[in-house]
Formats: structure tokens, C-alpha cells, sequence
């Protein structure tokens, strides 16, 4: 498993909710799963490693019990062996005295066993006196040189074993031996006579005792006081030079069961000296524990450990889930919520702490809300008071001029001029203040614009005419008010209130697909172009066309960006400025009338 | 990140726990490679390859592999072997220890053992092929220097010298030749006759030498170059009561070591077969390894009536189980 730095990916910026979120290496369930995972697997192997060793040790000290007493029945064989050997010699010796060598020769048959290779006594000098068989002894050698007759003790009542070693009493023969030496003497002719006894005793019955299998590659050897290998099964491998190590394993050893430590393997070692001979039964085996079976638990550890891991895998990431799936589910709630959708979180039940966040995001979800219909009021009264301030400058501009024409009229005895000029003035500050409202019918506004365009005309002395057209059916469509009257103002200001006469100002009204299009059309001087490029730019700067930038920010204002002014001019043609607005009736007479 | 830094954490922790488990594993079984050896020797029933073997099951419970011994029944049938390889190639063994009957014939087996991918380690007697992987045994060629320098040393008659070899083709017969030869050509007193071979049958052998001793009034020494051709070499001599000629042998079985002790035969050269059973193990699981492996030759032991009963030697001459 290799882990990379947890990285935030594409996946996570996308703010679409849902329910099982996708895999990331820091998510909550990983870290759960991960630890729990970990948590259990040190258990595990701490577990299994306790038990190990426990085991372990419990096998080896059951190998070390088992060596002990194979060791222990192996020399008490070898023990009785040789007892049934120096009893042989015993039986010999008391024979000896009362039967001549003649009348022996034949009753030591009856001694005569397989394993017994020889019985024989020799007198001091080297001759035999009584042998156990028909083969005849050789004559080339010299007995009294042989090391088993040199050493031997006349001591009647001491015997020796000696090494094994290779016999060669008769010719052609070369069995290997253990020979029994004892010092006897006898009664001959009224002389007492004395010399040396021999059992020879067939070896491979001691290398078959000691050939037992001692379980774990054990092995017993024999070795003698001094520590010589007496007998050893890997005897050749010490002879060819290949096994120092555990020659010397055991010469130091007290009797009784140890523990040798060596540079890769522990060894029981059990040392047991035999009572009936200077030898000592060496038992070794190794102590390899569990491993000592086939090729040790390792496979099935790692395994069991391995399975383990998985199911604990699998088992931790499933819990998680769903230790986490109310989580996951406040997750996906929110996340649906921060889209745009629903509008309060169900109470999250079940844990608590996920019931105790779902509240809080509740709370903090009203709280938003709150905010947000805050800010929108705010921003709505915002507007309301920027229309009212355009409104407001619009006003006192239209009164000066027109209270200047009613003094001029006044001045000039029109009386019947003045008062046409101010019905139509007081009709058209009622048109244009018709309560608080900000929106009106479009028959208003365009009885307002009538009465606007007649006191101009009176005013410009009847130098223009002009033409209101409506379609009934948007007769009474809403529209913000005091639209026409600036656009009105500018026609005839800067279109035909040059001429001298026969200026025409034509004002329409009709249903343009779902919107509403009002139109002032003018035959005046028209617009440059590089002025008509940027007459409806907020910050043109210039005073000119003041009215109609005031006209469209307020449209936008009132009823979105996508409405507003279109200005069309060809100079000397005239100009063309259409209100394109929504087409509302009801709605927005309720709206208007909030 | 200290969330970064648990996720590491918890890796090291699994990780530190995969390699506890594999040592684990590893300190349970990882000894073991179970590696499969042949053994093909020349005569299974005789007690130099006997010892061959038991060498050789000693190194595979130290190395913990397994080897299974093959040969013809008695080493006069040697042509057999060439088969027995074939037969061990079809086994695909993860190597072939090998004491070549003879030099030549078995040198097509054992490049068909290469060929199939098994390396062929030679014990005792070699093949003639250049890529085997090494050979350990006694070095033949001193083995016969030892014997006529012994010889010329322990002779002090004048005359002529037979040698009593084995199989003519084997690699062993040659070089113990060889080396036989050259030591003795600088000694003027004797002179070599030609070599008979008694093709490791001891009666053809004391048949060949009855031979050589009518036909060479002259002859004062013989060097017998196997255990069964001095067998057989000193069966005729024993029998012919002929105590002027000395044998001089290269190995010596139980029915030798009577003959020495009679004064038949004066020496003996002993090889060390359990040594070369042993380290041609030892070798091939070295190689099998990766490890380099070189040729190795074993020791060589000059036995005399006066030193025949030593704790060695008579280990060597009479074994246990004989």
C-alpha cells in the first residue's frame, strides 16, 4: 500500500451534492478504516507472537524432556548390555576354576550369542587358553601387544571396556568390537595360573541402540571420560574434517539435561554417564520449536494474518460506512441545500453529534436566509430612493421653463393662453405625481406627455406638431412613469425646437412580441454619430441627452437590465427613441401599487 | 499535514507488520530451498560408493536437500550409466553429481544435462566436458605420483614394473596413469611394462597379473591403480606365495588390509569417498547459490601394515557397517 500526500481532486471543488461521496485518502471513512485496521492487525500480530513464543517454548521444552529420556533409556540399554557381558564374564571366570580348558571350550557355547563375538582367555603370556569357537585363532599376531591386552588390568575383580575398535583374531575378519578385559586366574596342574579374559562384543548392537532417532535431527553419541568419541554417528564426517562443532559440545557438560546455545540453533544436550562403563551417552537434539514441524507454522501464520487483515479490512470499512452514514447523509442534505434546493434540513436523527451539527446548519441556514431577505429589502428600498431622486431632478428643470412661459404669457395678455397653460401644467403635475406610486397605465403617461407637448408647443409658439398613437390593447400595460416626458423634452429641445416651423414629434405606443414598446419619433436635425455612440453611456459626461441616460438607468432600475432605451438617428432625418419595457398588467399594478 | 502525517504513520505501522510477518515466515521455512540432487556413482552394492553416498546424505541433511543415489549394481557394468544419466535428465533434478564411469562415453549425457538446464557437478572420476561445474575428488594425477615416488622408496630391487589399471577410457585410469609414469620415468631402475586393465573385475585382475608375473621374471614391483584391480593383484601374488614382488595400491578393502597384514601387499594409498560424497553436495548447493565454485580435491592417506589399525585409517578400511 503506498500512501501519496492527500490531495485535494477535481471531484471535490464540484459542489453538486451527493449521497456516497466519492474516494478521497483523507476522508473521515479511510482514517477510520485505516486506523482500525492497524489498531487490529498490531493486536493480531502481538497476539500471534505471544502465543508463538509460548508454544515455541512449550515444544521445546517437550523436545528437551524427550531428549532426556532417550538419552536415559539409551544408556540404561547400553548399561544392561554391558552388565549382561561382565555376567558373562563372571559366569566364565567361576567356570573356570572347576573345569579343565578342555571341558570349558564346550560349555561356553551355551554364552555364545550373536552379538558376542568372542570368548577367550589367554595366559599372561599371549596364549589362548580357552576359546568359544571353532575358527582358529590367528598365530601371525602378537596378543600381549594388543592394546585391549596391554591395558588390561590382573585385577580379577576389575573389568575394562574398551573402544570400539577393529578385531583381528582371525584371519580375513575384521569385525568391529568392544572387548571386555578382565584379569582371571585358574587352578591347572595344581598350579595357580593367571591371564586375561575376553568378551568381544559385536559393536553394531551398541551403534543400533544408539541409532535411535531422536526426533528434530537429534542423534546420540558415545563419548568417554576424557571426552574421545567413543562412537558417533556422523563418525566419518569427523574423521573427513567436515564437523568440529558438537564434537566438543558435551565434553564440557555436566550430567543432566542443558540447553546449548550455538551462532543459529538451540540444543537440548542431555549428558548421562554409564555406571557399568567410563563412557558417557550424549543425546542432542535440536531445538527448533514450532518449526520443527515440516516447514514450520510461518506459512500458516502468515496466512491466518493475512486472511485476518482482509476480513478486518473489509469488516472496518463497512463499519465505518456506516458509523458514517448519518454523516454522510447531513453531508449530501447540505450539499443539496448549498445547490439551491429544500429549504430546512429533517432533523438528523440517530447520533448525536451529527444532531447536534444538522442543528447548527439549521440555525445557520435561517440565519442566511434572514440575511439574504435583509439585503434584499435594503436593496430594493436602494432603488426606490434613487428613482425618487430621479424623479425629483427631473421636476423643477420642466417647472421653471414652463412657469416662465405662463410670466411671459401673463406679460404678453394671453390670459386665455395663461390658463390653458396651467390646466394643462396642474393636469400634468398630477399625471406626474399621481400619488406615491412609480408606476402607472400607459394611457397616463401618455396623457401626461400630451399635456407636456402642449405646453411646449405653446411655449415654442406652435412651431411643431405632434401625434400620440396608442394601441388599445396596451392602453392599460404599466409602465414606470415619466418616460415619455424627458425623451418628449429632448425631441423637442435638441430636434425640432430648431426649426422654424414644421416640426413633427410622433409618440406610439403597441405590444412588440411579450414586451411593450413605446416610441418618440421626431423629424428634427437627427444625431451625430459619435454622439449617438455613447448617448445612452452613464458617464458621457456632457449634460446633453441627461434625459434619456435618466430614462434607461431608471427602466433598468425598474424592471431589469435587458430593458431600457434604443436610440436610432439619421441627421437631418430626425431621431427615433424606443422604451422597450415589460409588458405587464395586474402584477404590476399590484407591484406599483406596494 | 498532521493528517498526512497519521495516514504515513499508519503505513509504516502495516508495513512494519507485513515485514514482522515475513521474518516470520522466513525464519519458519526460509532455510529450507528443497533442493532435488541425483547422485549416479559406478556400483551401487559397493562399499567405496556406499561411503560416496553416505557423504553425500550427511551434506544433504546439513544443506536441507534431498539426494537420491543411482548406478549400475557392481562398477564392472559401467556402460549402463550413460542411460541411468539420461533417465536422471528426465527426473529435471536441480542437479546431477556425477562420478563418470568413462571419460568419453559419458561426455554426450552430460551435455544433454546442460542442454536441459542441469548442472552436472563430477565427483571421483571426470567427463570430458569443459562445462561442468566442477569436480571433487582425489587429484588422480597426484594420487599416481604418490604411488610410484612410495614405490621407488619401498623397492630396492632392480627390474621391471607393472601397472594393473581399471577401465582404460576412465578419466581417473588415465590420470592415476599419468601421473604414475611421469614420477617414475626419472627413477632408472625401473622400467615401466604396459598397462593391462582389469576393468574393475577382480578376477580378470589376479588373471592379468598371474600373466604379467610369467611372462616378466624381471618384475620386482606392481601398482595396482583401483580396490579391485590390487584385489585382484594380490590374490595371485598370495596365492602364487610369491613374496619378492611388492604391491603398491591405490585403495584398500577389508580383503586387502589381510593381505597387508600378510606382507602381500606393502602399501596402500586411501582415498576419502564420504569427502567427496559430502562436498559434491556441498558444491552443488553452493553453486545452486550463486556462489563461485572451484574444483576440490579431497585427501589422500599412504596406509602401512604399521598404520592400517589406526582410529582413522581402520575407520576408512573397515566401515561400521561392513
Amino acid at each position: 500500500m503506498v500512501l501519496t500526500h492527500p490531495s485535494r481532486q477535481p471531484g471535490k471543488a464540484d459542489p453538486r451534492p451527493k449521497h456516497i461521496p466519492s474516494f478521497h485518502w483523507n476522508s473521515l471513512w479511510v482514517i477510520m478504516a485505516a486506523s482500525t485496521l492497524g489498531l487490529s492487525l498490531i493486536a493480531v500480530v502481538a497476539i500471534t507472537l505471544v502465543v508463538y513464543r509460548h508454544a515455541d517454548a512449550a515444544i521445546n521444552h517437550s523436545i528437551e524432556q524427550n531428549n532426556a529420556q532417550i538419552t536415559e533409556n539409551v544408556s540404561a540399554s547400553i548399561n544392561s548390555y554391558i552388565k549382561e557381558m561382565v555376567s558373562i564374564s563372571d559366569n566364565v571366570t567361576s567356570l573356570l576354576g572347576r573345569y579343565s580348558a578342555k571341558e570349558l571350550n564346550s560349555k561356553l557355547v551355551v554364552f555364545l550369542r550373536e552379538d558376542v563375538e568372542t570368548i577367550a582367555v589367554f595366559d599372561s603370556g599371549g596364549k589362548p587358553v580357552v576359546t568359544t569357537d571353532k575358527r582358529t585363532l590367528r598365530s601371525d599376531i602378537e596378543i600381549t601387544r594388543q592394546s585391549w591386552f596391554s591395558g588390561a588390568s590382573t585385577n580379577g575383580r576389575r573389568y575394562l571396556i574398551s573402544q570400539p575398535h577393529v578385531q583381528r583374531l582371525y584371519r580375513g575378519e575384521y569385525p568391529w568390537v568392544i572387548t571386555l578385559t578382565r584379569g582371571v586366574s585358574w587352578e591347572e596342574g595344581g598350579q595357580t595360573r593367571s591371564g586375561i579374559m575376553i568378551v568381544d562384543m559385536n559393536f553394531t548392537r551398541i551403534k543400533d541402540l544408539c541409532s535411535r532417532d531422536l526426533e528434530n535431527d537429534g542423534y546420540l553419541y558415545i563419548t568417554n571420560q576424557q571426552g574421545d568419541v567413543v562412537y558417533h554417528p556422523k563418525q566419518q564426517m569427523i574423521y573427513a574434517g567436515i564437523l568440529p562443532e558438537e564434537i566438543t559440545l558435551a565434553s564440557a557438560l555436566k550430567e543432566g539435561s542443558s540447553v546449548v546455545r550455538t551462532k543459529d540453533v538451540q540444543r537440548a544436550v542431555c549428558v548421562k554417564s554409564l555406571s557399568n562403563a567410563a563412557w558417557r551417552v550424549i543425546g542432542v537434539s535440536s531445538m527448533n520449536g514450532l518449526a520443527a514441524y515440516g516447514s514450520g507454522p510461518g506459512p500458516y501464520i502468515v496466512l491466518s494474518i493475512v486472511l485476518l487483515a482482509v476480513a478486518i479490512l473489509a469488516g472496518s470499512l463497512l463499519l465505518s460506512r456506516e458509523m458514517l452514514r448519518p454523516l454522510h447523509n447531513l453531508m449530501a442534505l447540505m450539499g443539496r441545500m448549498t445547490g439551491g434546493e429544500g429549504t430546512e434540513l429533517a432533523p438528523v436523527g440517530g447520533v448525536y453529534e451529527v444532531g447536534q451539527l444538522g442543528d447548527s446548519f439549521n440555525r445557520m441556514v435561517a440565519r442566511i436566509r434572514q440575511l439574504m431577505v435583509q439585503v434584499r429589502t435594503e436593496q430594493e428600498q436602494l432603488h426606490r430612493s434613487e428613482l425618487k431622486a430621479l424623479n425629483a431632478q427631473m421636476d423643477p428643470h420642466f417647472l421653471y421653463n414652463t412657469l416662465d412661459s405662463v410670466i411671459w404669457l401673463a406679460e404678453s395678455g394671453d390670459q386665455k393662453g395663461v390658463i390653458q397653460m396651467v390646466l394643462a401644467l396642474s393636469k400634468y403635475f398630477r399625471l406626474s405625481l399621481s400619488g406615491a406610486r412609480d408606476f402607472i397605465t400607459v394611457e397616463d403617461e401618455l396623457q401626461q406627455v400630451e399635456k407636456y407637448l402642449m405646453i411646449q408647443k405653446m411655449r415654442f409658439g406652435d412651431a411643431f406638431t405632434y401625434q400620440i398613437v396608442c394601441e388599445p390593447e396596451v392602453r392599460k400595460a404599466r409602465t414606470p412613469k415619466i418616460m415619455l416626458q424627458p425623451i418628449a423634452e429632448n425631441a423637442i429641445v435638441h430636434g425640432v425646437g430648431t426649426m422654424e416651423e414644421g416640426g413633427v414629434i410622433v409618440i406610439t405606443a403597441r405590444r412588440s412580441g411579450e414586451e411593450l414598446e413605446l416610441a418618440v419619433r421626431d423629424n428634427g436635425c437627427g444625431i451625430k454619430p459619435e454622439v449617438l455612440e455613447h448617448i445612452l453611456e452613464s458617464d458621457a459626461g456632457a449634460r446633453s441627452g441627461i434625459g434619456l441616460k435618466n430614462v434607461h438607468q431608471r427602466i433598468k432600475l425598474a424592471c431589469g437590465g435587458e430593458y431600457g432605451l434604443k436610440v436610432e438617428s439619421e441627421l437631418d432625418e430626425g431621431t427615433t427613441v424606443r422604451l422597450r419595457l415589460p409588458l405587464r398588467f395586474e402584477q404590476a399594478k399590484k407591484e406599483g401599487e406596494q | 499535514m498532521k493528517r498526512a502525517g497519521m495516514l504515513i504513520l499508519a503505513a509504516a505501522v502495516f508495513l512494519g507488520i507485513i515485514g514482522g510477518t515475513w521474518h516470520l515466515w522466513s525464519a519458519g521455512s526460509g532455510a529450507k530451498k528443497g533442493y532435488t540432487f541425483d547422485l549416479i556413482i559406478k556400483g551401487t552394492s559397493m562399499e567405496f560408493w556406499k561411503r560416496v553416498n553416505e557423504g553425500a546424505q550427511a551434506a544433504a541433511s546439513t544443506y536441507h536437500v534431498s539426494v537420491t543415489m543411482y548406478g549400475p549394481a557392481v562398477e564392472k557394468d559401467y556402460a549402463q550409466q550413460a542411460g541411468l544419466v539420461e533417465d536422471s535428465i528426465a527426473r529435471k533434478p536441480d542437479a546431477i553429481i556425477l562420478a563418470a564411469a568413462d571419460y568419453r562415453l559419458l561426455a554426450k549425457p552430460v551435455q544433454d544435462a546442460i542442454d536441459a538446464g542441469i548442472p552436472v557437478i563430477m565427483v571421483d572420476s571426470d567427463v570430458d566436458n569443459s562445462r561442468t561445474v566442477a569436480y571433487v575428488g582425489t587429484d588422480n594425477e597426484k594420487l599416481g605420483t604418490m604411488l610410484a615416488r612410495q614405490l621407488c622408496q619401498r623397492t630396492d630391487a632392480f627390474g621391471e614394473v607393472g601397472v594393473v589399471s581399471f577401465v582404460k577410457e576412465s578419466y581417473p585410469a588415465v590420470q592415476r596413469e599419468k601421473g604414475f609414469r611421469d614420477a617414475i620415468r626419472s627413477d632408472k631402475r625401473f622400467a615401466v611394462l604396459d598397462t593391462v586393465y582389469a576393468y574393475s573385475d577382480v578376477a580378470k585382475g589376479e588373471l592379468l597379473t598371474k600373466e604379467l608375473i610369467d611372462q616378466h621374471p624381471n618384475l620386482t614391483a606392481i601398482a595396482a591403480l583401483n580396490a579391485w584391480s590390487s584385489e585382484g593383484a594380490a590374490r595371485a601374488l598370495s596365492k602364487l606365495g610369491n613374496s619378492r614382488i611388492r604391491l603398491f595400491a591405490i585403495d584398500c578393502m577389508p580383503e586387502e588390509a589381510m593381505y597387508m597384514e600378510e606382507g602381500v601387499l606393502s602399501l596402500a594409498l586411501l582415498q576419502n569417498p564420504y569427502q567427496m560424497g559430502y562436498y559434491g553436495i556441498e558444491t552443488a548447493c553452493r553453486y545452486l547459490k550463486g556462489e563461485t565454485v572451484g574444483n576440490r580435491y579431497t585427501d589422500i592417506y599412504p596406509v602401512e601394515v604399521g598404520t592400517m589399525f589406526d582410529d582413522l585409517y581402520q575407520q576408512l578400511i573397515f566401515p561400521f557397517d561392513s
